[in-house]
């Protein structure tokens, strides 16, 4: 699944943030998506998604670090025994 | 050194709607916003007679990003809040040291949609993890905090948990913080939102929830009737802006009316049975603080759930209290058409007495049609009344616990 709009669509929810004025270079820190905010965000996409976070991650400064830390998070998934 | 302490704003939301004079008009006419209610995802069905916001729309009112940081109780809370701030035209007032006002709120549940939503996840659908904001937003003080931070407002933020007399007792003492000089305003007030699911459940198996159909609904609760079966559960929350009455004066706010009395005591004999003598003090307590004479006092606005016992304790109280004026002095309880707010029931009630005052109107018991032999002796009001005298007012809120307090306003222009 294409993880880009699902964390478009998640900030928009969450946040009421147009999507429109976001880039992927937009910074998290721009959005005033503060650290509170980015777990909230992970765990809805989490939900959407059915893969889970860690517990433990380096914080996306942009939204192309955050899509590049979901898609890794898929491919952890992915790679497990079923 | 003690200051008089002015009601310069009031905000509501109710099952009647979020306009304090549209709430108070509704009462007067003998409307009821009780409707039967399901509470959303219930295992089991359930329908019970309920006061619910259906027009409450936390998104409109305060955004969508700022209402999902938020939970129910919260919301209204700050809906409430904002609407007294701006009722009281401080949005418009650039003199007020705001870090010197506070926030005493009052709240039994505090965040119990959070909490139910949680448990749910964790038990019935067997998630590991819940929400990662589940304990911010579950929190009692929750509320008084989004206020603050709304508002800016940097005095003392507390937050009263007394069962059904929490926010009689936010206000109170928020009046003695006015009162003392300490604050030269305070908002204050509370909010609740029981209608979950475990919590209906709860209050159902305690057998005090009067229950009905949908035809039924509305005129369900029956205080001081001999039919009477009980309380209503309703969401919702109050907000009132207390301030120095020469702040007030000199800067020629609308003062609604005046808060001149406090009084809160403990049965300390029983958590759900109440006790007349308990209540007796706390009335007395109110009418000494506010240096008010029995011969003032024109209205009451009664705890009046509608249970059994509640009903009695409270007649028997006031008709100790009031002596040989208990047949003059008019009486009602609203519950009859807002519900029973639990920790906003003394807010919401405070602003329905303040109305009162400053609409000199009594609004009256609704569905009061055989007056229960216990509950006689007093001055009855069944019908909206216009145009009386309302010198001074009470309001009476009775907890769980044993805990009561007692509110004691006069009219703006005493």
């Amino acid at each position: 699944m294409d993880v880009y709009p699902i964390i478009l669509e998640a900030l928009h929810n969450r946040y009421d943030i147009a999507v429109d004025s976001v880039t992927p270079e937009t910074t998290l820190e721009s959005l005033q998506v503060d650290s509170l905010g980015l777990v909230e965000l992970m765990f809805e996409v989490e939900d959407r998604l059915g893969v889970p976070a860690p517990q433990d991650f380096a914080a996306p400064v942009t939204i192309a670090d955050l899509v590049k830390l979901v898609e890794r998070m898929q491919g952890n998934h992915a790679g497990q025994p079923a | 050194m003690s200051r008089r302490v002015a009601v310069t704003g009031l905000g509501v939301v109710t099952p009647h709607g979020d306009d304090p004079d549209a709430f108070f008009a509704a009462l007067m006419r003998g409307e009821s916003a009780i409707r039967l209610f399901s509470p959303e995802d219930a295992p089991n069905p359930q329908a019970v007679p309920a006061g619910h916001c259906a027009g409450f729309d936390a998104a409109a009112r305060l955004g969508r990003g700022r209402a999902n940081g938020m939970d129910r109780f919260s919301q209204m809370a700050t809906a409430a809040a904002e609407s007294a701030w701006r009722d009281a035209g401080l949005d418009r007032d650039e003199t007020l040291p705001k870090q010197d006002v506070g926030v005493f709120w009052g709240t039994g549940g505090g965040g119990i949609t959070t909490t139910e939503r949680g448990y749910r996840d964790l038990f019935l659908r067997g998630k590991a993890r819940i929400s990662p904001v589940s304990v911010i937003l579950g929190m009692n003080n929750a509320a008084a905090s989004h206020i603050a931070i709304g508002l800016g407002l940097g005095g003392a933020n507390f937050t009263y948990s007394v069962a059904c007399a929490s926010s009689a007792i936010a206000i109170g003492e928020a009046f003695r913080r006015v009162r003392s000089g300490e604050a030269p305003a305070m908002l204050a007030g509370g909010s609740e939102t029981p209608l979950v699911y475990g919590v209906i459940r709860a209050w159902e198996s305690l057998q005090v929830l009067a229950l009905g159909d949908e035809a039924g609904a509305p005129a369900v609760c029956r205080p001081f009737d001999s039919e009477r079966r009980g309380l209503v559960l309703t969401e919702g929350a109050g907000a009132i802006v207390l301030e120095d009455w020469d702040r007030a004066v000199a800067r020629g706010a609308r003062i609604h009316a005046e808060l001149v009395g406090y009084g809160s005591s403990c049965d300390h004999s029983h958590l759900s049975r109440p006790d007349p003598a308990g209540q007796v003090r706390a009335l007395k307590a109110a009418l000494a603080d506010g240096d008010l004479q029995i011969g003032e006092i024109d209205y009451v606005n009664a705890h009046g759930t509608a249970t059994r016992e509640g009903d009695a304790a409270e007649i028997a109280a006031l008709k100790e209290v009031l002596a040989d004026r208990a047949g003059e002095v008019a009486v009602s309880a609203t519950k009859s058409m807002h519900g029973h707010a639990m920790g906003a029931a003394g807010v919401v009630e405070a602003i329905v007495t303040v109305q009162a005052l400053a609409n000199q109107a009594i609004p009256p018991t609704a569905h009061l049609a055989s007056l229960a032999p216990e509950c006689t002796g007093l001055r009855h009001i069944t019908a909206g009344e216009h145009g009386v005298e309302v010198r001074a007012a009470l309001s009476n809120s009775f907890a769980f616990g044993g805990s009561n307090a007692v509110l004691a306003f006069r009219r703006a222009g005493s």
